[in-house]
Formats: structure tokens, C-alpha cells, sequence
């Protein structure tokens, strides 16, 4: 892909004119072109990605994560800002375009549209927002502030949207949001799809874990395990299991047929977590670790042991490189001996990365639905042992 | 499929990965290993699509360590990598399984040696016995490294394990030969374990085409006799051949693309809906297809085909010499360099559409498309002024260099009067999916892997193709240089290929 240019052509513009605007801001952007051919720049679009923040200094970040978007998934954006400080009521408006050159150098660009609303009008956001959505296609809604999920300003939305992306990131067990996104989401799976950035994080662990399985003689190690061990980056400030590791251990319970017994807090940062998978049990242990260079929070390492008949030990490690990648080393061992061991190069996972898988996606994931409900399980189980010790 | 029996992945948006395999390659330290197969691989390794333990075997004549080979390969990966050169940590977890086997084609004793080395890389990468074997080798050696595979039984597969084979094109050199080839594998594999490798099938816009025809509503009801004018097929080179001359003078134009590459899109374009996408349910439908095409006799040849040699020209700005003064070529060859023929299909969907087929090298430009012409309205309502550019809809299926789609539509001028031109509605790969698309080795090794044989060529679809050749073949051999018509290295062809056109049809200026 060619280099993100922005064509810094952001006016104001009044909302009811915003589509007038758009065409003029299109003709004025081929005209800049002249001398070139007739498709110098082309308008594309895929599908509609609106954006909701409140903070108004996420508007940069959150512009270049749609920029970036845009190279992958051609779209038109719509960032909308709550001001919810403000009592005023107002509503202001901005389009600009995203172009990039695409591998043949060609021009390719995509609008954004720019809403800021506070007082009363954030309550009607959706009406404002409504008619700028591109007709017929997928409508996607990155919500980027999870207190205002009960809002019905952020309700409205829903029959508007196919799939709605928060990212839990943030919280831990212990934050009284972590339950509420959780039930949210599984009440609200039916008007709308939704999807956790946190959870795309999971994919690539998931990914490689599962692939750690696929040989045939060792699939059948899974329905063997007895001890999973999920590693984290250590935060001191933070308090409380990190959701991400909830959610790959509800996977692992809601894949394999583990039914919890029971959970508890060894310490602040560490919970050891009971199932039932038919004849035998199968414990779970998250803990920090240092975090030796990766964003704290993040999965450091995962272990699955399987201790009869013979003890099989499989690992994902990710450590940071040199350079800008991670690496993830999944190694197999059976009884001692190396059956696999292989080092691999991601790239880190950014926002941008992240949302350009995201809206590639439609529909509900019910992996992330089931394994978001074990993990409202296991928190309901540490708040009630939290409770009565 | 090992994968559907991991709970892991069940309704994961993961990409599911094949079972452990290992790909042996016969001829390792050619061209297309180093070109096409090995970078091919280690994009797949990147994007981690293939399974854990995945090994390649280089086998060849060349006395070779497996360190030697691997630095042969880095060097390759650097060098054609589309995805861009390894790092040192990607590099060593696929070299990791590469290792390298001598022997003769035909030598014994150097396959057992490749069976043992086989079975030690089961036990230690969990390959479990699965095996494909790539013949990237001149097709002489193709009926040699059969028989040894047959007879040292490397063919046959272990209980619960598969053995594949991908062989290249071409697939014989004419009907008899064909026939024999395929005889010869029939004899050491089941048809189910062969692959015959198309590139052109698992390009984008190719495999688009059955997306297109069958996942919109709105072309079926066209998509026949009573709407559609005329198709034409063109997969057009700048370039000659490239210090191939020897190989060229034994193929031809009609043996290099028309007989397999553009039957096969003329099928994938005319062919009836499937009832699923599995493998031989599509390529039912493409052989049924292609047996409908209406075979020329020798007298019908001249009429309905043409063939043409270029001279000397100029090509993208350089001057370019004519094909007997190319490196390898007789200087009284009659090898065409450029085919055009026209088809017409004998059932009741195209009866009476002809469908043109034309390659040719040293031509204006590097292009390949299908374009679909659409019959006119059947009444002007508008004015026929100079004005007036439009000409009827036109939908255009691109393969390369650009893949993607074109719709061509009138539309009236702003103003007053009304007047009308021709405007285009384009898709376009590159720039609607910013991803990169699977180069077309990638796609085919991968499809191999899962069993997937869909853009694979079946045994009667290259039999069906050799024998719709076969009348033009000969006609043209019989008459030495009487038919072969002469065009300007860097123009469209011969003049006499605008013959084949009547009814107010023209070829396409692409």
C-alpha cells in the first residue's frame, strides 16, 4: 500500500449540507489533480465506520486509526464527538477526505465526517448521524466510551448499526464495568452484533494455540489437560485479573466442555480458577510477570499441560523483538523431548490494525459470546469470594 | 481434515491450516523452485497458514547439503518474495524444516534414500505421512519420477495419510500424447491425487468470475444468447520469448495458452451453474461446457482461425528483433506467436454467440481480460451524431495486470441537447480490498494441501482441450508457412485476425 496523504482540505460545513459539501469537496479534489488522468481520484467505499468519543483529545489518534483503516477497507467515517461538559446545545460539522496511493499510484480516497454535539443534541446524535450513513452498505460503530453503553443516545444507535466494537482493555475484574459490559453485551446480542477489541487481541493467541493441536496423534491431548498457566504483563497501579485473560480462559472452558467450579484471588493480581471437564479437573492460574518491554496487561505467555499418561507441555511465548514485531514462540513437548518448537514474527497490534480486521467481520462471533459468559461467570465467582473472605 | 476435529477451531474466525504435510520438489535447484515455489511457501509460512511441523524436501541430481540448499533458498526468498525478504527469526523457523535429498530421476535407490528421510521427518515434525510431490522438472522427466515413485512406493499412502502429486504444464503435446500422460499417471495414481496445475485458474479475477456469475441475481437472466453479442478472451504478452526460443519452438501459441489458460476461462464464462462449489461439481460443469464447443474441421479451419509470427519491432519503447531471429529459433519457423480463433458452442444457452479467443506475444501491451460484449438496444431512441460515442454495455472481467471488473454504460452529456457517451463503472482489486491477493502458486499449493482440487485441471478437461485443438494444429502443420500471417513486434497481430471479426465486431484496443 501507498503512503496515507491527507489531503487537509477539513472545513466546516453545516450537517444538512454535509452530502453538497462532500461532492464539492470530491471536485475540488480532482481538480487539484489537473493535467491528470480522469481517474486520478478514485472515491471508494466498502462500508460506514462511525466513531464515537467523548474525549476530545482522541479526535487525532482515532483520525489516523480511520486513516489507516481506509487503506485496507475503503469507508466512509463519521467521528462523533460528545462533549459532555458542555451544557450548550450544538451541533458542528467537518469533512475532509482520506486519500492514500494505492499500489499502482493511483489516488484513492475515502470521506471522514466530523460531528461535535453537546448539550441536548448528543441526545439525538443518531438522528443527526442517520442520514450520513452510505446507503447499503455495512455499518459498523467503534463506541469508544464504555460508561455510556446504558445511554439511550448510544441505544438508538443500535438499529442503525450491523456490529458495534468497544475495547475492554482497560479493565480488570475488579472494575465494576467489567460485569456490566459483559451482561451489556449478552442482553444486547440480539438487536445488534458486537465485538471486543480486547477479544481480537485474543486472535492470534488463539490462533496459534489452536494450531499447536492440529497434528492428528496430538489433538487429543486437549481433552487431557489438567493445568492451563496464563502469564501477564504486570501493572502495579491496576488491581485485578486482566479481562483479556478471563476471556482466553472462557474460551478454552466454553471450546472444551469445562464447566467452573470455582475461583479465587491468591493475590491483588492473581486468581486460580477451578473446572470440571468430565472425569477430571482442570485448574487455570493467571499471574503476572514482568512485563519486559510488552504493554502491561498484555498475555505474556500461555502453558497447557497435560500430565497423563505421559506429561505433554504446550507453550505460546510473546516477547518483543528488535524491531517493530512481536515474537511468539508455540513449542510442543511430549515426555521431555521437543516436538515442535518454532519462532514467529507479528507485527505489534495497533488500533488500526485491530479495527482492519474488525470490519472485515460481520455478524455475531458466538467463540466471543460464549467465552465472555464464562468470564462473567468467573468474575461473579471472585466477587463472591472476595465477599466472604 | 485434522483441523475440523480440533475444538479450537471450531467457529473460530481463525483461517483454518491444513494437516502436517511435507512437499517433496523434485528438480530443488531449478528455476521454478527458486521463482515461484519456495517464495510461495514462506509467504504462506508468514501468514501462518500452513500447519506446524510443515516441511519442504528438495530433491535433485545436484550434490547438495541441506545447509545448501537453504542458502540457495534464502537467496531465492530475498530475491522474489512478494511479501518482502524474511527476517532472521522468520527465516530460521522455515528453513528449520527444509532439508534436501540427491538422486537421479529414475534412481532406486536415491527415492528409498528420499522414503527414509520421509519417514525420519514424520517422527520428528509430526507429518504423519502426508506428502506431496511437486514435479517441477522438464516434462521428460515426468514419466520417469512416476514410475520410480510407483515402484520404490512412495505413490501409495499410508493408512489415514494422503499422497498428492502436482504436475506442470504441459500436459503432452498434442491429443496422443496427452491421452498417453495421462494413461501413464493412471497407472501409479488415482486420478483423486493428482493436481494439474493452471496458474491462471487461481488468479483473483478468474476465481471472481464464478463469484460474479453466481452470487449476483442480476446477470443470470443476461447471460445468455438473447442479450449477449459476443465474448472475447485475450491474454495478450509484450513480451517474446524471453530466451526460451527452444522451448517456444516445440509449443506455440495455441499449445502455451489457448489449449488450457483460455479454454479454461472460455469454460469458467460459458459453463451452467454448479450445484456446489466442490471440486468436481464445478469442473462437471466446465467439461460439459467445453465438450458443447463446436469442433472446426480442417476446412473450416482457415475461416475460423488464424495464426500469425512477429517480426521486428519496437516494444515499450525499445527496439525489439522478429521471432526467427530470437535466440533458439529456427530462421524458418511457422511456430505461431499469436492465435485467434473462433468458437461457437452448440447448446441452448450460446447457440449462435461466438466466442473469440486470442494470445499472442510481442503485442501492444501486457494485458488479459475477458470482455463480454452485450447486444445492442434493440430500438435507437437517440440521435447517432458524431456526437454521439456510446456503444452497447460491455462488461469486462480483467486478469491481469489490473484484476478487476468493468461495466461500461451510456450515459447522456450535461447540457441542453441530449447526447450520449460511453462511461465506465470500475472495481477494482487493488483499490476496493487494500489487502494483498494470494499469489496465484500460493493459492494452488494451499488448495493441494486441503484437498481442494477445484483450480486444479481435470484429465478429461486437458483431453477435451487437446482434442478442440487438434484439427487447427494440424491444418497448420500441413501448410507450412501458406497460412501463417506476419505483425509488428508491439502491434495488436495480424492484420487477417480482424477477419475472424464480422457483423459490425471489432478486437478489443485493451
Amino acid at each position: 500500500m501507498g503512503i496515507v496523504e491527507d489531503i487537509e482540505r477539513r472545513r466546516p460545513v453545516d450537517v444538512a449540507a454535509i452530502e453538497r459539501e462532500l461532492t464539492e469537496l470530491w471536485k475540488a479534489a480532482a481538480e487539484a489533480k489537473d493535467g491528470a488522468a480522469t481517474d486520478a481520484v478514485m472515491r471508494v467505499c466498502l462500508l460506514n465506520l462511525l466513531v464515537f468519543i467523548t474525549d476530545e483529545a482522541r479526535l487525532g489518534e482515532v483520525s489516523e486509526v480511520v486513516a489507516k483503516v481506509t487503506e485496507s477497507a475503503p469507508c466512509r467515517a463519521i467521528i462523533m464527538h460528545a462533549d459532555l461538559s458542555r451544557t450548550a446545545t450544538e451541533t458542528h460539522a467537518w469533512i475532509a477526505s482520506h486519500c492514500h496511493l494505492d499500489d499502482q499510484m493511483r489516488q484513492v480516497c475515502c470521506e471522514e465526517i466530523r460531528v461535535a454535539a453537546s448539550g441536548s443534541a448528543i441526545r439525538y446524535l443518531a438522528r443527526t448521524v442517520a442520514p450520513l450513513i452510505a446507503p447499503d452498505l455495512p455499518v459498523f460503530l467503534w463506541w469508544q466510551d464504555l460508561q455510556t453503553l446504558q445511554e439511550k443516545y448510544f441505544l438508538d444507535f443500535l438499529p442503525e448499526v450491523d456490529r458495534v466494537i468497544v475495547d475492554s482493555r482497560q479493565l480488570t475484574h475488579r472494575d465494576a464495568q467489567a460485569p456490566q459490559l459483559a451482561r451489556f453485551v449478552l442482553e444486547a446480542r440480539q438487536r445488534a452484533a458486537f465485538s471486543d477489541l480486547n477479544w481480537t487481541r485474543l486472535t492470534r493467541w488463539r490462533d496459534l494455540i489452536a494450531g499447536l493441536f492440529d497434528a492428528p496423534d496430538l489433538t487429543h491431548y486437549l481433552h487431557q489437560l489438567t493445568r492451563v498457566t496464563i502469564l501477564y504483563a504486570k501493572d502495579e497501579e491496576a488491581s485485578g485479573i486482566p479481562l483479556q485473560a478471563l476471556l482466553l480462559t472462557g474460551f478454552f472452558a466454553a471450546q472444551l466442555g469445562w464447566t467452573l467450579k470455582d475461583a479465587y484471588e491468591v493475590s491483588r493480581h492473581q486468581a486460580e480458577l477451578r473446572f470440571r471437564a468430565r472425569q477430571r479437573r482442570v485448574t487455570v492460574t493467571i499471574e503476572p510477570q514482568e512485563s519486559q518491554g510488552l504493554p502491561q496487561r498484555q498475555l505474556t505467555e500461555v502453558i497447557l499441560l497435560a500430565e497423563r499418561p505421559e506429561m505433554a507441555r504446550f507453550s505460546v511465548t510473546c516477547h518483543p523483538s528488535e524491531g517493530a514485531d512481536w515474537l511468539y514462540t508455540p513449542a510442543v513437548e511430549i515426555s521431555g523431548g521437543v516436538r515442535y518448537h518454532t519462532t514467529i514474527a507479528l507485527p505489534q497490534l495497533t488500533e488500526a490494525r485491530l479495527m482492519s480486521r474488525e470490519v472485515e467481520i460481520f455478524g455475531r462471533s458466538k467463540p466471543y459470546e460464549r467465552a465472555l459468559r464464562v468470564a462473567l461467570d468467573i468474575i461473579t465467582e471472585l466477587e463472591l469470594d472476595a465477599q466472604f473472605n | 481434515m485434522a483441523n475440523d476435529l480440533n475444538p479450537l477451531r471450531a467457529e473460530a474466525r481463525v483461517e483454518r491450516t491444513p494437516d502436517p504435510c511435507t512437499v517433496v520438489i523434485f528438480g530443488a535447484s531449478g528455476d521454478l523452485a527458486k521463482r515461484k515455489l519456495v517464495p510461495a511457501l514462506f509467504n504462506l509460512a508468514r501468514e501462518r497458514r500452513l500447519p506446524g511441523g510443515f516441511s519442504i524436501v528438495g530433491y535433485s541430481r545436484s550434490p547438495l547439503s541441506d545447509e545448501a540448499l537453504r542458502a540457495l533458498m534464502y537467496e531465492a526468498v530475498v530475491r522474489f518474495s512478494s511479501s518482502g525478504p524474511p527476517t532472521a527469526a522468520e527465516w530460521e523457523s522455515f528453513a528449520a524444516g527444509m532439508f534436501y535429498c540427491q538422486g537421479g530421476y529414475d534412481d532406486v535407490a536415491g527415492y528409498t534414500r528420499l522414503k527414509e528421510r520421509l519417514a525420519a521427518i514424520d517422527a520428528e515434525r509430526g507429518t504423519s505421512g502426508n506428502r506431496i510431490f511437486y514435479l517441477s522438472t522438464p516434462p521428460s522427466l515426468i514419466g520417469p519420477i512416476m514410475d520410480t515413485l510407483g515402484a520404490s512406493e512412495l505413490a501409495r499412502s499410508a493408512p489415514g495419510s494422503w499422497t498428492r502429486i502436482i504436475i506442470e504444464k504441459p500436459l503432452g503435446y498434442d491429443l496422443k500424447t496427452a491421452q498417453e500422460l495421462n494413461a501413464h499417471i493412471s497407472r501409479i495414481f488415482d486420478e483423486s491425487q493428482v493436481y494439474r496445475i493452471d496458474h491462471y485458474r487461481a488468479k483473483e479475477t478468474v476465481q471472481n468470475i464464478v463469484a460474479m456469475r453466481f452470487a449476483n441475481g442480476i446477470f443470470e437472466p443476461v447471460w445468455n444468447r438473447r442479450y449477449i453479442d459476443h465474448v472475447q478472451i485475450t491474454a495478450a504478452e509484450a513480451v517474446g520469448v524471453e530466451g526460451r526460443g527452444g522451448y517456444y519452438e516445440g509449443s506455440g501459441a495455441v499449445r502455451d495458452m489457448l489449449q488450457n489458460h483460455l479454454l479454461q476461462l472460455l469454460a469458467l464464462v460459458a459453463m451452467e451453474p454448479p450445484i456446489s462449489l466442490e471440486a468436481d461439481a464445478i469442473r462437471d460443469e466446465a467439461i460439459k461446457v467445453a465438450k458443447a464447443i463446436r469442433p472446426l474441421v480442417p476446412s473450416e479451419v482457415d475461416a475460423h482461425a488464424v495464426r500469425g509470427q512477429y517480426t521486428a519491432g519496437w516494444v515499450g519503447g525499445k527496439a525489439v528483433p522478429g521471432y526467427r531471429e530470437e535466440e533458439g529459433v529456427s530462421p524458418t519457423s511457422t511456430t505461431e506467436t499469436y492465435a485467434a480463433i473462433r468458437f461457437e458452442i452448440d447448446n441452448w444457452r450460446w447457440a449462435g454467440v461466438p466466442f473469440f479467443l486470442r494470445s499472442g506475444k510481442r503485442m501492444t501491451k501486457r494485458a488479459a481480460e475477458i470482455a463480454v460484449q452485450f447486444r445492442q438496444v434493440p430500438m435507437r431512441l437517440f440521435s447517432t451524431t458524431e456526437a454521439d460515442l456510446h456503444e452497447p454495455n460491455l462488461l469486462v472481467m480483467k486478469i491481469q495486470p489490473d484484476e478487476g471488473l468493468t461495466l461500461r454504460l451510456a450515459a447522456k452529456l450535461p447540457g441542453h441537447a441530449i447526447h450520449l457517451r460511453s462511461v465506465n463503472m470500475e472495481f477494482r482489486y487493488g483499490t476496493s480490498f487494500g489487502v494483498r491477493s494470494s499469489e496465484a502458486y500460493e493459492r494452488l499449493l494451499l488448495d493441494c494441501m486441503f484437498g481442494d482440487a477445484t483450480l486444479f485441471t481435470r484429465r478429461d478437461m486437458v483431453e477435451t482441450g487437446w482434442a478442440l485443438m487438434m484439427p487447427i494444429l494440424d491444418h497448420w502443420a500441413a501448410s507450412g508457412e501458406r497460412n501463417l500471417h506476419f505483425y509488428e513486434a508491439g502491434t495488436w497481430g495480424p492484420e487477417a485476425a480482424n477477419r475472424l471479426m464480422d457483423e459490425g465486431r471489432a478486437w478489443r484496443r485493451l
